[in-house]
């Protein structure tokens, strides 16, 4: 579960100035007609972080719980998003190939 | 000591030997055998056949057999064995046509090279649909690194032919240089071997930013292509997060070896996953995953998820917090005044919150918007909780909060109404203080002209509803209290005796506002006025105006009843007017009217409410049938809480019932149908106290706590039987918000004990 610092890719002591520019970057970079789930998710980070009243009130009373699959987005999101290199996408074909077996279920039927 | 079982099975002391058969018996034999699909047999009686005479026709039939016997063991996975087997066939039936299952079962059992080889050399003979499944695969295996099938196919193979194209794209795929992906991709044609290989590329290339159109792209590869398990993983992987747990649910256990790889995490990182969705949504759970093999998140991303989820293990965060007790003494209070929160104990939580207060040095300016939110996170807590607060003591935190930051218009507004609630002066007082510190707030504007008007301070109240109308000069809201100023103010000057005055602001009061509730309202109070002074023609005359521009004739009949109280007209009056309304009631029903006469009630407050409920029973027999009508569950709601409010039980009763079934779960529905049984002078049975309890539990899950209260008063109403107190499963048990215990404290008594006190943070 990203904070909504993350989210905006900014620090927890900027300031208003600052976030509302990483904000504008961020819909700039997504925006709502294209991206309206990540644009929904950029939009509820800035409304939380806004002003300091709402800083300050996220840092204090923000009690929502992280789902787990938000939690396994923390470490996914690192690699799983990310392009595979050449030689993992190699091994990881060779071992689709291998273990996968793709010709098994038309043995029954071939050469009648 | 153990004896050596003997093995069951046939022997051949127990089977004739065929070479004791006629060539006869061993066709009907070997016959019989293949119709049993028993071709081990059938095998050994062609072959003793074949050896005794070499017919075509017996030749036939043992290949059929061999076929049988190649497919039974492929099927059980012994590949290798079905290969030595086709083999055999291949030299005792030289014309079989074996050549596809040949290739198949090469490819299956991993000779990739042979397989190739055999490929580029009965390319002609083999199926059209198996060769092009089977270029495919060997491009496959060349794009996975598979040495030595390039050259057994020869360079020729169109597999060879694109092959580099196709290396180019992965190349430049993984590099991220998406143009030279598009443009090694042009070089690849639609019918090639790769085509599959194409469209996984296209899609994969779309599955971070686009993943509706990538699972567009990897949609269209076949489960028989060689790249549908590597996109089956890829789209897994790397499509949106929700979700993710049921996807890696549905893998099969071969994909599910290739998680780890797909996903590019470790087996530890993996196992770490895999517990993550058993623990699911329980908080308690998902703490000690985090904390037991969290290690995979970074350490301060760890330690932050822990914190998030302290608040939510309800009391067994007394175990947990030891743990943290790094943390400063503001933040261990913090959470454990979010547990007590979260755990339904808000008045445990206010006292946390102190703590939180006393430790924040408020010295400090910088430090005071923060105290301010606490306070009025208190505040809004004990209100909440109002059944164990005094009002008195939730306006002194919004005070204290007001005082550290004065620039928070819902906490101006919050505390004078909870002023308003026991101290008239103090009200005022607060109204004046709000209007000083925001004076162009429209909120804080129209706060101050309604209590401006409730203390009958009309030129005041105008004057500030000029104001607010030069700032916003569209606001309906300060039309209508101009409105509502002018008339009240008519009226008093009507009972003061000064008649053109008050006709002077009956007339402006006419074009201000265009609602419903003040269509001919000025000419009403303008006629009542004459009435007051027996000019009774005239004044009947303009009433009768007035009723004409008002918005239909009930609402005319009703605001005529309503004006004869509010400018205390004698009896005589108000019951003629009261028997006309009564004559309309009766009339047939409108939707449109019911809801407005719904409405209304909501509206009127203070002395208008008490004039208006003098008014209702009038339209009692206009409200009998509502239930006969189709309404929306937000139409139900307003009728049925006017009609609690007017106290029309019957038809109360009536209309919930038929709402509730159509909604049947809905709690407020249920609240209002066990009022209204209740307020019948029913007696309220077994099926009632169920109903109210799952609706004190659908309130409890809503957080509706005003709803809540008003559940369980109606449970003091119930017969309690002895037989019934220990029945827990029959019995829903309040949520635990600690009234009854608590409701001493209000009155003084020794505070409650804490209930989180197991360590000390002081």
């Amino acid at each position: 579960m990203k904070t909504p610092f993350e989210i905006l890719g900014v620090d927890e002591t900027a300031d208003d100035q600052q976030i509302k520019k990483a904000y504008l970057a961020e819909v700039r970079q997504f925006p709502p007609e294209r991206f309206p789930e990540e644009f929904k998710r950029i939009r509820e980070a800035y409304e939380k972080i806004k002003t300091v009243k709402d800083r300050l009130r996220y840092l204090l009373f923000d009690t929502r719980v992280p789902a787990a699959e938000e939690i396994a987005g923390l470490l996914l999101d690192a690699t799983a998003k990310k392009r595979p290199d050449e030689e993992r996408f190699r091994v990881l074909l060779a071992r689709c190939l291998r273990e996968c077996r793709i010709f098994h279920k038309d043995l029954g039927d071939s050469n009648g | 000591m153990s004896q050596k079982k003997k093995k069951k099975g046939r022997t051949n002391k127990t089977k004739p030997s065929l070479n004791t058969f006629s060539e006869k018996n061993l066709q009907e034999l070997g016959e019989k055998y293949l119709r049993l699909e028993d071709f081990a047999e059938a095998l050994a009686v062609f072959k003793e056949l074949l050896r005794r005479n070499g017919r075509d026709e017996w030749r036939q039939q043992l290949a059929r057999a061999y076929q049988g016997r190649i497919d039974r063991l492929a099927g059980k996975g012994l590949v290798k064995e079905a290969l030595v087997m086709l083999d055999s066939m291949e030299k005792r039936c030289p014309g079989a046509q074996c050549l596809d299952l040949h290739l198949e079962l090469l490819l299956r059992a991993a000779k990739y090279v042979e397989a190739a080889a055999f490929f580029a050399q009965n390319r002609s003979a083999i199926s059209e649909e198996l060769g092009m499944r089977a270029e495919a695969m060997f491009g496959a295996l060349l794009l996975a690194g598979e040495e030595g099938i390039a050259a057994a196919l020869g360079p020729d193979s169109p597999v060879v032919h694109y092959f580099p194209a196709a290396g180019s794209a992965l190349s430049a795929f993984c590099r991220h240089n998406d143009v030279e992906v598009e443009q090694a991709l042009k070089s690849i044609p639609f019918r090639s071997p790769y085509r599959d290989f194409r469209m996984l590329i296209k899609g994969m290339m779309l599955l971070a930013t686009d993943p509706d159109a990538a699972g567009n792209f990897l949609a269209k590869i076949d489960s028989v292509s060689p790249y549908w398990q590597l996109a089956r993983m890829f789209e897994m992987a790397g499509g949106p997060l929700s979700g993710i747990f049921s996807r890696l649910q549905d893998l099969s256990p071969s994909m599910r070896r290739l998680l780890p790889l797909s996903l590019g995490i470790n087996e530890q990182e993996m196992d770490f996953l895999f517990r993550l969705r058993e623990a699911a949504q329980d908080p308690f759970k998902l703490y000690h995953v985090i904390a037991a093999h969290g290690k995979c998140l970074a350490p301060a991303r760890q330690n932050a998820l822990l914190l998030r989820l302290l608040p939510h293990c309800g009391r067994k965060v007394e175990f947990l917090l030891p743990r943290h007790r790094h943390l400063p003494k503001e933040q261990l209070s913090r959470i454990l005044a979010l547990a007590s929160e979260l755990d339904g104990e808000g008045d445990i939580s206010v006292e946390f919150w102190d703590d939180v207060l006393q430790r924040i040095d408020l010295a400090r300016p910088e430090n005071h918007l923060q105290a301010a939110l606490i306070l009025r996170y208190q505040a809004a807590l004990m209100r909440r909780y109002d059944d164990i607060f005094y009002p008195a003591d939730i306006l002194k935190k919004l005070e204290a909060s007001l005082q550290y930051d004065p620039d928070d218009k819902t906490a101006w507004l919050t505390a004078v109404k909870l002023a308003g609630l026991f101290d008239g002066k103090k009200k005022n007082n607060l109204a004046a203080q709000a209007l000083t510190q925001m004076p162009d707030d429209v909120d804080i504007l129209i706060m101050a002209i309604e209590n401006a008007a409730e203390r009958s301070a009309f030129k005041k109240a105008s004057s500030l509803t000029a104001h607010l109308l030069t700032i916003d000069p569209i606001n309906t809201r300060a039309k209508e209290l101009l409105v509502e100023t002018q008339l009240a103010h008519g009226r008093k000057l009507t009972l003061q005796g000064k008649f053109d005055l008050a006709v002077r602001e009956f007339s402006a009061a006419s074009p201000q506002s265009r609602s419903a509730l003040y269509k001919g309202r000025s000419l009403l109070c303008h006629g009542m006025a004459l009435l007051c002074r027996r000019e009774d023609e005239q004044g009947l005359s303009l009433i009768e105006q007035g009723r004409k521009q008002a918005v239909s004739e009930l609402s005319a009949l009703l605001l005529t009843s309503l004006e004869a109280r509010l400018m205390q007209m004698n009896n005589a009056w108000k019951k003629q007017f009261d028997g006309e309304l009564r004559q309309a009631a009766g009339q047939k029903k409108d939707r449109d009217e019911i809801l407005r006469l719904s409405g209304w009630t909501e509206k009127f407050t203070g002395h208008h409410w008490i004039a208006l409920q003098e008014c209702l029973p009038c339209l009692k027999k206009y409200f009998t049938c509502v239930d006969a009508l189709q309404w929306s569950r937000e139409e139900g709601m307003l009728i049925c809480q006017a009609m609690c409010r007017a106290e029309f039980v019957f038809p109360l009763e009536k209309l919930s019932t038929a709402l509730l079934k159509e909604w049947p779960d809905d709690p407020e529905f249920i609240f209002y149908r066990v009022w209204a049984v209740i307020r019948n002078g029913k007696r309220p049975g077994k099926a009632e106290r169920k109903l109210l309890e799952r609706a004190a539990e659908a309130a409890f899950l809503r957080h509706d706590y005003k709803l809540l209260d008003r559940i369980e008063d109606l449970f003091r109403f119930f017969p309690w039987h002895e037989d019934e107190m220990f029945d827990e499963d029959d019995i829903f048990v309040l949520p635990r918000k600690g009234r009854g215990k608590k409701k001493k404290r209000k009155e003084n008594a020794d505070p409650a004990p804490r209930q989180f006190n197991l360590f000390d943070i002081d």
